[in-house]
């Protein structure tokens, strides 16, 4: 931990990430501390307003103001994006340990999927799977995951093997404890630090997926303020009034940004080996 | 190298039929009613019931399986259930669009991105390489269909340069070319960033390696131990991980073909699964994945030629 926090202070470029972050999160939980206005309140008399005083980043074509939509939109676009990577990264993890741990038959079949999957891209497997679930929230997040658990799926199973032929392995089998105990109690705290860092990674892709599907009408249903959900909107009067789609897109780019930069620190500290690579 | 080929081409066949029943499988997901679903909850059950026999949907699961696979690999994949036109005949109308945008924009990739990366790796450490690296870091973050609007705001909008919807004419090759600006850039730039990043790495790996350093303790003029030791080495993990960069661009080409309402495979997937047309996305899905597994095996065939060593893996 201290010496996450002096590199931390080393790097001003992951201080400010880390800032970035602390703001997002504040507007996750307190997102009216920032904002008067009602996200999806209608006020056609305010049509297009432009940026100004009234309203910071302008209104949509409903007469909704857009930094609250923003604002609020920062939950759905977090949440999505953090929960389908933990949910990807607790399944891949389960099918890597399986993988790895048993070897075989069972290995080579997960491993097989799990490639098949990794062909596609990610895009088109969260699109597929929004084709078979339907549209929604619950569905975006079940989409995503699926979409990126292959990839953890993999780095578990990787780190797994190479943990396998280790003397306290071997020594815990011989005592007779069970496998599935082996597997929670001495597997899994070892490859916890490799999926870590493949997760802070992967978030940045969530949060984009998710915002692409939202863009595309597949992702979380309006009136909801998906940024994604917002650019789209910012479409119809790109001309009159491009502060919508120029907002949505925006948070967006900072958000990802400030997530990557977290991510590529990280990597940096805890697994130097790796430094310059992607 | 023919063994080799010739091996990769037969495991390609039971890749193929995974890669199908994979899509059969996902498209099936949920025990839902497709019919239902497309029809609303306002439709008389008799006419649901109807449309499902009409469709063969009403039938068991192995026998939809097996009908689906021996169409499939006879190329025909049933038919919209919107348009009631082939599948395959509205895939390959579109697929010469996505082509194009493809293309081009691989080629714009390789040429930024490419040049960018052997250039931060060369000059580590400084400048260059951090500007550069900051650059691709952010050109990473970019959602690519905000970048597209943007490229619309400015190019179409405000400048009224480049047409904003549409693919063109292909008897008309200035106006194709003239929709296909916007796109190609577009997608170009947004992987070239995911290009720069990858082949850093890959030449910082190389540049490390002893032989580079014997080149440079020769004498050799820095010039040589880059493009005659260094880059083409690099060429070859390059080219492998050519593969994920192909799959990040053809998931970019659906996203772009959509904001630019380009006709196009991806245009078809997302309207398809957008009116519930099931066998369109059936059909366009599978065709986009065997497509995938024909580049990525493309690749595995350059890669065994550029280094004959993995020919006797």
């Amino acid at each position: 931990m201290p010496r996450l926090l002096k590199a931390l202070l080393k790097n001003p470029a992951a201080l400010a990430a880390v800032l970035i972050m602390a703001f997002l999160v504040w507007v996750v939980v307190f997102p009216s501390s920032l904002t008067s206005y009602d996200p999806v309140k209608m006020s056609l008399s305010e049509k297009y307003a432009p940026p100004g005083s009234s309203h910071l980043f302008g209104a949509d074509q409903l007469g909704r103001d857009v930094f609250a939509r923003v604002l609020y939109g920062t939950r759905i676009s977090l949440g999505i994006g953090f929960g389908s990577t933990l949910l990807a990264l607790i399944a891949g993890a389960v099918i890597g340990i399986i993988a790895g741990y048993y070897g075989g038959w069972l290995d080579r079949a997960l491993t097989v999927l799990m490639d098949m999957l990794m062909a596609f891209p990610s895009i088109l497997l969260a699109l597929v799977m929004v084709a078979s679930l339907g549209a929604g929230t619950t569905n975006t997040v079940i989409a995503l995951a699926v979409a990126m658990t292959p990839n953890f799926a993999r780095q578990a199973r990787s780190s797994v093997l190479s943990v396998r032929g280790k003397d306290y392995i071997l020594a815990a089998e011989a005592a007779g404890l069970p496998p599935w105990y082996i597997m929670a109690r001495h597997v899994v705290p070892n490859i916890m630090a490799p999926l870590m860092i493949t997760a802070s990674l992967s978030v940045g892709v969530a949060i984009l997926s998710e915002a692409s599907l939202s863009y595309l009408g597949l992702g979380v249903p309006p009136p909801a303020p998906s940024w994604g959900t917002i650019v789209n909107e910012g479409m119809k009067g790109l001309g009159l009034a491009p502060w919508v789609a120029t907002a949505g897109g925006a948070a967006v780019t900072v958000a990802v940004l400030a997530v990557n930069l977290l991510g590529d620190f990280l990597r940096d500290v805890y697994d130097p080996r790796l430094k310059g690579m992607k | 190298m023919l063994r080799y080929t010739t091996r990769k081409l037969l495991l390609a066949v039971p890749t193929v039929l995974g890669i199908l029943t994979l899509v059969f499988i996902l498209l099936r997901m949920v025990p839902g009613d497709p019919v239902r679903l497309m029809m609303g909850d306002a439709a008389l059950p008799q006419d649901v019931a109807a449309l499902r026999h009409q469709y063969g949907l009403d039938r068991p699961l192995i026998v939809q399986y097996l009908d689906y696979i021996g169409h499939a690999v006879r190329g025909d994949f049933g038919r919209s259930l919107k348009s009631g036109l082939p599948v395959m005949g509205e895939i390959l109308r579109v697929f010469p669009h996505t082509v194009l945008l493809a293309v081009v924009g691989l080629l714009i990739t390789v040429a930024l991105g490419i040049p960018v990366g052997v250039a931060a790796a060369v000059r580590s450490g400084t400048v260059w390489d951090y500007g550069s690296m900051a650059l691709s870091l952010v050109g990473l973050s970019v959602p690519t269909f905000w970048l597209a609007v943007m490229m619309i705001l400015v190019f179409s909008v405000r400048l009224g340069w480049l047409p904003i919807t549409g693919g063109g004419n292909f008897s008309d090759p200035l106006g194709v070319l003239e929709h296909l600006v916007l796109p190609a850039v577009t997608l170009g730039l947004s992987t070239a960033a995911f290009a720069a990043r990858m082949t850093r790495s890959c030449m910082l790996e190389v540049l490390a390696q002893d032989y580079v350093r014997t080149a440079r303790a020769k004498g050799l003029p820095e010039r040589t131990v880059i493009y005659r030791h260094a880059l083409k080495n690099a060429a070859i993990p390059i080219v492998t991980t050519m593969g994920i960069l192909l799959s990040r661009l053809l998931g970019g080409a659906v996203v772009i073909e959509m904001v630019f309402s380009r006709p196009g495979i991806g245009q078809l997937i997302v309207s398809g699964i957008l009116a519930r047309d099931y066998p369109l996305v059936q059909g366009t899905v599978s065709f986009f994945a065997v497509v995938l597994i024909a580049v990525n095996l493309g690749v595995d065939l350059l890669y065994a030629f550029l280094d004959p060593t993995i020919r006797f893996d």
